[in-house]
């Protein structure tokens, strides 16, 4: 029973790792304040489901759970090239609001608020993910792979102009950097992998409806990224881990479970408030919170 | 040194800019030879800033033609002029001050945009580079610190280096002087007095008026977004309207 149960924890970790590590790219090194990471992670997770229940393979599922974000990305990324900050942050955040809609509302395609049952465990190389340890292992797997590709990006020298242009746009430019198509490969790449976390979401519950997709389940994944200290990889493994054990003791105190939703974003609020205070740039970040 | 003038390697020709009915630039041309030092000075307001900005790219002309080494940049986007060769110093620090002071100057020599599977490193030729200049500002030592560490002074020095570092045909320096210490003043006048030996040309604004008569090849002096006068050193000292515009108020 604990062994499930914290192998439950771990696997949503590992989803959680590559859902915060996209994110990192495009908000920490990039400087974009992307609030559309649900909604690619919401387009991974009903592309997936529905391929999957189609009856095709785990790999072509995840492959267009994550190109499939990543077109939307490229286009959203060319109608916001020119926004930055707060004008950035509502229009991704608007994109977040249509994907929910249609979640909720295309009811031939989603099933709408029903949501999407039997989704199928991916079955490949004779190996059956039907359990949750070797599901585990899966996810293991592709979070690490995606640690590592996200690592080699940001040590590139594309990852340092992606840095630069967070530091000082114009500046970046005078020096020859295509900072629009740089800011659209990051919001792409980073989309990419908010559908692959998405795809593996869908995998592990076998079920995926609307609510899972709200403005509300990007909240823990942005603190991950504040706690973790922005552009700090690090950083954000050690806060994933933290903001998803962070609210579990609220599930052994005995609360109805109508409390337990807004229980867990009040411990979020007040962790991220004492981190803000005390610790500004997060626990291994470089970078000033401006 | 003799000093061998090649051709024009900049033009601007009727250059105007406006802004809610100010002309900050009105109809403002031309030419900064190759090899040659030339410096832009006049009052505070008079549109120098303003015709590095068109220049580079950062705000665009109301009309005009640029030319750089004989192609009309007068419509490239600003990461376009930096590749054909216009490099820029600002008159604030611009410095990534997050990034470290090799990642600074490495950017700036690294023009790939788009390299994803290696790590910025520097070449044995490119360390050669930045570690001479380094040593020139005695700031070797500030290679892997965050740029954000550095004081005002030793910012504006690491700012000079990248704009040297990055592969240009031309130098845009706007006011490199401005705001530090006499010693680090005359590490950069040294500095750039040997960029002067290197026939590099170098397009300035400066208000020392002694370092910009030591230095530069031609003079143009603006007032109230037009030219008033241009020609060399000597002929700027004497020209009475420049005095009456500008050098009166020293």
């Amino acid at each position: 029973m604990i062994d499930g149960y914290f192998i439950h924890l771990l696997i949503i970790i590992t989803i959680y790792v590559i859902l915060a590590l996209g994110l990192q790219l495009s908000v920490g090194f990039t400087g974009l304040l992307n609030l559309g990471h649900i909604a690619f992670y919401a387009i991974g997770a009903y592309s997936s489901a529905l391929l999957a229940k189609a009856g095709l393979p785990f790999w072509f599922c995840i492959a267009v759970a994550g190109i499939l974000p990543a077109m939307f990305a490229y286009f959203l990324s060319v109608a916001t090239n020119k926004l930055k900050g707060d004008y950035l942050a509502l229009t991704t955040l608007a994109f977040s609001f249509v994907v929910y809609a249609l979640a909720l509302n295309w009811a031939k395609l989603t099933n709408g608020s029903l949501g999407i049952p039997g989704i199928p465990r991916p079955q490949f190389f004779g190996i059956d993910f039907s359990s949750n340890s070797n599901f585990l292992i899966l996810s293991l797997v592709i979070a690490v792979v995606t640690y590592f590709i996200i690592r080699m990006i940001t040590l590139s020298p594309f990852g340092k102009t992606l840095e630069a242009i967070r530091d000082d746009e114009i500046a970046a430019k005078t020096l020859g950097k295509n900072t629009a198509l740089a800011k659209s490969v990051s919001l792409i790449t980073s989309s990419l992998f908010a559908g692959i976390a998405g795809s593996l979401f869908a995998y592990y519950l076998t079920y995926i409806d609307p609510s899972s997709f709200t403005f509300s389940n990007l909240i823990p994944i942005l603190v991950i990224v504040i706690v973790g200290g922005l552009a700090s990889l690090p950083g954000t493994i050690f806060a994933t881990i933290i903001i998803v054990l962070l609210p579990e003791p609220l599930r052994f105190l005995g609360l109805p479970s109508s409390l337990i939703g807004p229980g867990r974003q009040m411990l979020y609020a007040l962790f991220l408030l004492l981190i803000l205070l005390y610790k500004p740039k997060g626990f291994y970040g470089k970078v000033d919170l401006e | 040194m003799e000093r061998l003038i090649l051709s024009n390697l900049l033009e601007l020709k009727n250059m105007h800019k406006s802004f809610g009915g100010v002309s900050a630039v009105n109809g403002c041309s031309f030419e900064v030879q190759q090899g040659n030092i030339v410096a832009l000075i006049g009052p505070n307001g008079s549109g120098k800033t303003t015709i590095f900005n068109l220049i580079s790219g950062i705000l665009a002309a109301d009309s005009g033609t640029i030319v750089l080494d004989n192609v009309n940049i007068t419509d490239f986007s600003i990461d376009k002029r930096a590749k054909m060769g216009v490099s820029r110093l600002f008159q604030q620090s611009r410095l990534f001050p997050n990034l470290t002071v090799e990642e600074n100057l490495l950017i700036a020599m690294d023009l790939r945009n788009f390299n994803l599977f290696s790590r910025l490193e520097a070449s044995h030729e490119q360390t050669k580079k930045i570690i001479e200049i380094l040593d020139l500002f005695e700031l070797r030592k500030k290679l892997h610190v965050q740029a954000k560490t550095l004081s005002f002074g030793q910012r504006r020095l690491i700012e000079i280096a990248r704009a040297y570092l990055l592969p240009h045909k031309i130098l845009l320096l706007d006011e490199p002087l401005a705001g530090v210490t006499p010693r680090l003043r005359d590490e950069i006048a040294k500095f750039l007095i040997k960029l002067k030996e290197k026939s590099e040309t170098i397009f300035i604004i400066e208000h020392d008026m002694n370092f910009v008569l030591n230095l530069a090849d031609e003079i143009i002096v603006m007032d109230a977004g037009k030219i008033i006068a241009d020609g060399t050193p000597n002929k700027i000292k004497n020209d009475k309207i420049v005095i009456e515009a500008y050098l009166g108020e020293l």
